[in-house]
């Protein structure tokens, strides 16, 4: 008798705790991200690009910016890690994805997670939805997944993981890179398709309701390491296609590596980029690529205003006097 | 009562001078071995995120009572240069400067200031001069001269001073008691000089050479510079070659990449006299040709850029050696 008063007990506060966050739910309306023009957003005047002396820094460990209320986009200071990689968090209805998670493993000195949980938490808050998050990867590089270990024993969380089959897996590719896979972000939707060249895992998404094309590591001001030249020049030519197809406002991604003066980069490792271009680039510069594909002979580096090209360098090869 | 005063003061006098010789003796820099010093630590060598970096600013080591080794932190500059002070009876020298500009992200006057200053209260020296000495013209070895500028009974030895050249043709240095040899060594910084201390029996090579990539500008002339330091090393007893940074790592040929400013395996900064000859064999294999060599404790480079990587060596690293591949 005890025994089945109990059960019915547990079934009656489930069943209202279900049904309580149904209410919820429903109270919050949906968000559409439909919209027939691209969502409006900005990106700020300055970026941290980290200080003369590292070890008096005194910015954030990351930088968040709202591109827009949906759209974050974080960057990890320079005096942690010349990287100074680029991450993005997007969110849908009831789902978030974080792309990247930067060069520094520890929590301490690099405290991503918390970062990341406090957006989340804000975001939920404002918009009365709780959301699953997906860990996600542009490519599987070190300075790009450091801190994916932050995110392994956080609830509600999907890693995606970082081998080429568990990438491929978790996207749906059954035909890497041509395929365009349709991703449904909360219906907010995503066009992923395959850009090796530069990792031969490496994806790029253009956003349908931002309108903003992320070219991770394969396209960003600075020096283009390509490890597979035949596959980057297919991966450009994907890239260009894809704009063709959509409206694209800028594209985004991972890396500034560029001074304001064209063709003079800060030489790898620098910690202090004062003189920094914008982290967005134009659809210009995307057919200056496109026309450097046929330009490029061979091995070797190849300067462009906004860009250079490392075809087959080594990646700490630099050219300092 | 007056004579009993007398006997006190004539049996204490000798007492008192004894007492007074042994902490008022001055330094007598004399002795047929190297005066002895400590090395035995690790230099602060950065974090793995500078902005986190909790090690002092300049560090300090006493190599001992009349010889300071400073190092710059590679949290505040990746160059991470070395400073040498040196005491003689009437003058001190400082052997570079650091590559910050700034005193208060590098205290270099502050930490120089509060050496000498102990030093002349340990050794009862009320007047000192200070020669403040760039090895060189690089970088990484003259940024901190401006902070002596002001700085009283002081003389700053920048490259293209009247000082500098008066001393160039000195060819010597004396800090009373304390001589040291200059030789002029081009080569890869044609305002580049050694000097070479008879007490410690050091060396100070600065940028000429060094446990790191030596990138030459002018073939001839750092062949010569070699040679010259070769025959002053075998007309002179020298312990170590004291260079002005570490870019090495201690896996043999591994050097750390240029900007790196977590260097937890360096390559110890003394390096064996020995060394000069295989780095003269080296040059003269080059023959000035575009080259880089690779050697367990230095990299000659020649007609490349200092970031400039060698495919072919070392042919095989094992595995463990190996390092973390960031992009």
């Amino acid at each position: 008798m005890i025994k089945v008063r109990h059960v019915l007990g547990i079934t009656v506060v489930s069943a209202a705790l279900f049904a309580m966050e149904r209410a919820v739910s429903i109270t919050a309306a949906e968000l559409d991200f439909s919209s027939p023009i691209a969502a409006e957003g900005s990106f700020p005047e300055v970026w941290i690009h980290g200080s003369k002396s590292a070890m008096d820094n005194t910015d954030p460990p990351v930088q968040v910016h709202a591109y827009n209320e949906h759209t974050f986009i974080l960057r990890e200071n320079k005096a942690i890690n010349y990287e100074g990689a680029f991450m993005y968090l997007l969110f849908g209805n009831h789902k978030a994805l974080l792309i990247d998670q930067g060069s520094t493993s520890s929590p301490a000195l690099f405290p991503l997670r918390d970062v990341v949980d406090g957006v989340i938490s804000e975001w939920e808050a404002k918009h009365g939805q709780s959301v699953e998050l997906i860990v996600a990867n542009s490519h599987l590089h070190g300075d790009h997944y450091a801190a994916w270990n932050q995110f392994v024993d956080r609830p509600n969380t999907i890693m995606v993981g970082l081998t080429h089959e568990e990438v491929m897996d978790y996207w749906g590719f059954t035909s890497y890179p041509d395929q365009r896979i349709e991703y449904d972000l909360g219906g907010r939707k995503l066009i992923v398709t395959g850009s090796p060249g530069h990792q031969s895992s490496e994806l790029s998404m253009y956003d349908t309701w931002t309108d903003l094309l992320y070219t991770g590591d394969m396209f960003y001001r600075g020096r283009l390491y390509l490890d597979d030249w035949e596959a980057w020049v297919a991966s450009i030519r994907r890239l260009r296609q894809l704009a063709d197809e959509y409206p694209v406002t800028h594209l985004i991604n991972n890396h500034i590596e560029m001074t304001t003066t064209p063709k003079v980069d800060y030489p790898i490792g620098t910690t202090w980029q004062p003189d920094e271009p914008p982290m967005q680039m134009t659809l210009s510069m995307l057919d200056v690529a496109v026309k450097a594909v046929d330009e490029v002979p061979g091995p070797g580096i190849y300067k462009y205003d906004d860009f250079l090209i490392y075809n087959e360098i080594p990646w700490a090869y630099t050219t300092d006097p | 009562m007056n004579a009993k005063r007398h006997l006190i003061l004539a049996l204490l006098a000798p007492l008192v001078s004894l007492l007074g010789a042994a902490t008022l003796a001055e330094p007598e820099f004399i002795g047929d071995s190297p005066a002895p010093g400590n090395m035995r630590f690790n230099w602060i060598h950065g974090s793995i995120s500078a902005k986190a970096n909790s090690d002092v600013r300049i560090q300090v080591h006493r190599y001992n009572e009349h010889t300071y080794i400073l190092r710059e932190n590679p949290a505040i500059h990746w160059e991470a240069p070395f400073m040498y002070l040196l005491f003689g009876k009437t003058q001190a020298v400082l052997l570079d400067t650091g590559a910050t500009t700034e005193s208060e992200y590098f205290p270099l006057r502050d930490t120089v200031d509060t050496i000498i200053a102990r030093w002349q209260r340990a050794n009862h020296v009320e007047y000192l001069e200070l020669a403040v000495l760039p090895l060189g013209s690089d970088f990484s070895q003259n940024q901190g001269a401006e902070q002596f500028a002001d700085r009283p009974n002081t003389k700053v030895l920048s490259v293209g001073s009247m000082q500098r050249e008066q001393l160039l043709a000195q060819r010597n240095l004396d800090l009373g008691g304390r001589t040291l040899s200059l030789l002029q060594t081009p080569g890869l910084d044609e305002h580049a000089v050694c000097l070479y201390d008879p007490w410690t029996d050091f060396l100070f090579t600065g940028n000429v050479f060094y446990p790191g990539r030596l990138v030459i500008r002018d073939f001839e002339a750092y062949k010569a510079s070699l040679l010259s330091l070769l025959a002053f090393k075998n007309d002179n007893a020298v312990k170590w070659l004291m260079g002005g940074r570490i870019e090495m790592s201690d896996y043999p040929g591994v050097d750390y990449r240029l900007r790196s400013n977590f260097r937890p395996r360096e390559h110890a900064l003394q390096l064996d006299a020995a060394l000069l000859d295989e780095a003269y064999q080296i040059v003269q294999l080059m023959n000035g040709s575009t080259d880089i060599r690779i050697h367990d404790h230095f990299i000659v480079m020649n007609g490349v850029g200092r970031g400039a990587r060698d495919y072919g060596y070392p042919s095989y690293t094992p595995e463990r050696f190996r390092q973390v591949r960031l992009r």
